[in-house]
């Protein structure tokens, strides 16, 4: 009786560290596009500094409608590398995946223009990463891929 | 009697290790919590040094509308050197009071990775940018370097049936190899007049190309502030030939010994963010007076 007690108990215990683990996951975003993108800049970006641009700055270049937009964030690079990172909140959910088709279109236009000009910032363009989460779509263009993916899965992407 | 107590020593001691299992199991769940806890303390810790790299557009802001206080190292450093300024009365000087960033919102704003880093970095936030990476007073006409929804398009693709009212370009970077400043010359002779005939009634600025920092230079020996003097010079004549304004930016990005400042580039040609700034507030103050009364509009009560 005993002994299935004790099996009872380290079954329960296990099963509660996995339902722990498992709602870590799917956590939501909490952070906010700034702090996420300072995040990202300072610890995936060594060769070039980037610098936060205005919001209608912002909707020139990514084509995206401000209106749909709770709160963003984009740092762009001096011209020297083609380093960029942008977080989006979207006032709902539904306008997630518009940014997202237009983040790729922006990195398409990128790297069709770096081809012919400077082939290593078009192969870092060719891995840029684009995720949305809840609300939150964000690109990142940067120099440690691996870094920025576990910052991201850190915060609930 | 020492059965009985053996069987009690036992008994006890199963339990005792499954309360041990428990507690370790508990002990590795909190461990795991700390941790996590210490990590995120770092990388608080991480944003709030590097919080110099990656600055706010409210500061960036403040910057702007304070265009007279050197208040960063940038605009200590170039308020203290005094470069030379082309004489001629193409030259646009300085103006008595500063516009404010609604000035730029009929303007256009042309060039390479030198001016859309100005875009990126200095804090404008109105003005249509159509900028690329490569671009050259000759590729100009044929490769699409304007991002759309639909893909690249040309420059002037893009200001087709566009009313923009001021021009602001800078090319000559990416030609600096070609040698032949003449060619060159007649090549921006011929962009120019194109985009003059798309908006006949603008005010076109041409600014000169800003000097740059050899010693940081890699991307060729051709990339030196000898021929971007030369490369001026034809750029001067031309807008004195064909009457358009002509910016000496190089007042302020200059060390006053024909060079970019010291320290102001990561690479020697693309210009960190404060002095982007200087470089704006130096359009800001720097502009042709038209009866326009959007100039008038516009200017600060800031004097200079």
């Amino acid at each position: 009786m005993k002994r299935h007690i004790s099996f009872l108990l380290i079954a329960m215990l296990l099963l509660s560290t996995t339902a722990c683990k498992s709602s870590k996951e799917n956590k939501e975003v909490t952070e906010t596009p700034a702090a996420l993108a300072e995040k990202l800049a300072a610890e995936t970006i060594t060769t070039d500094p980037l610098n936060s641009i205005a919001p209608e700055i912002l909707a020139s270049t990514y084509f995206v409608d401000m209106e749909q937009i709770e709160d963003s964030s984009a740092l762009l690079s001096n011209g020297a590398t083609s380093c960029e990172i942008t977080v989006i909140k979207c006032k709902e959910n539904t306008y997630t995946s518009e940014v997202k088709k237009l983040f790729e279109i922006r990195v398409k236009n990128q790297a069709d223009l770096y081809i012919t000009y400077n082939a290593a910032e078009a192969k870092r363009l060719d891995s840029a990463i684009i995720k949305i989460s809840g609300n939150y779509v964000v690109l990142c263009v940067c120099d440690d891929n691996s870094k920025a993916e576990s910052i991201l899965t850190e915060a609930g992407f | 009697m020492a059965q009985r107590k053996r069987r009690k020593r036992q008994q006890p001691g199963r339990l005792f290790h499954i309360l041990i299992l428990i507690i370790i199991l508990l002990f590795i769940f909190e461990a795991n919590i700390l941790i996590n806890m210490f990590k995120k303390e770092n990388i608080k810790k991480n944003i709030q040094t590097n919080g110099a790299v990656t600055k706010k557009a409210s500061s960036e802001k403040e910057l702007s509308t304070n265009t007279n206080v050197p208040e960063t190292d940038a605009q200590i450093k170039a308020a203290s050197p005094v470069p030379q300024i082309p004489d001629s009365p193409c030259v646009v000087h300085r103006q008595d009071t500063s516009v404010d960033d609604t000035y730029f919102s009929d303007a256009v704003f042309i060039g390479d990775s030198r001016m859309e880093g100005f875009r990126n970095q200095s804090g404008i936030s109105t003005g249509t940018f159509l900028t690329g990476v490569g671009m050259d007073a000759e590729n100009i006409f044929e490769t699409p370097f304007i991002s759309t929804e639909s893909g690249n398009i040309t420059v002037y693709q893009a200001l087709y049936n566009s009313d923009y009212k001021k021009v602001y370009i800078m090319l000559g970077t990416n030609n600096l190899g070609d040698y032949n400043y003449d060619d060159f010359k007649e090549k921006y002779r011929i962009c120019l007049g194109e985009i003059r005939k798309i908006l006949p009634k603008a005010d076109f600025y041409i600014m000169e190309v800003a000097y740059v920092e050899e010693s940081k230079v890699t991307t060729g020996d051709y990339v030196n502030n000898s021929n971007i003097d030369k490369l001026n010079e034809k750029i001067l004549e031309l807008c004195e030939q064909s009457d358009y304004n002509y910016i000496a930016i190089n007042e302020v990005l200059s060390d006053g010994n024909r060079s970019l400042i010291k320290d102001a580039s990561s690479d020697g040609v693309h210009i960190y963010d404060s002095y982007c700034k200087l470089w704006l507030d130096y359009l800001k103050s720097h502009y042709v007076n038209t009866t326009d009364d959007t100039t008038s509009d516009t200017a600060s009560t800031e004097t200079d």
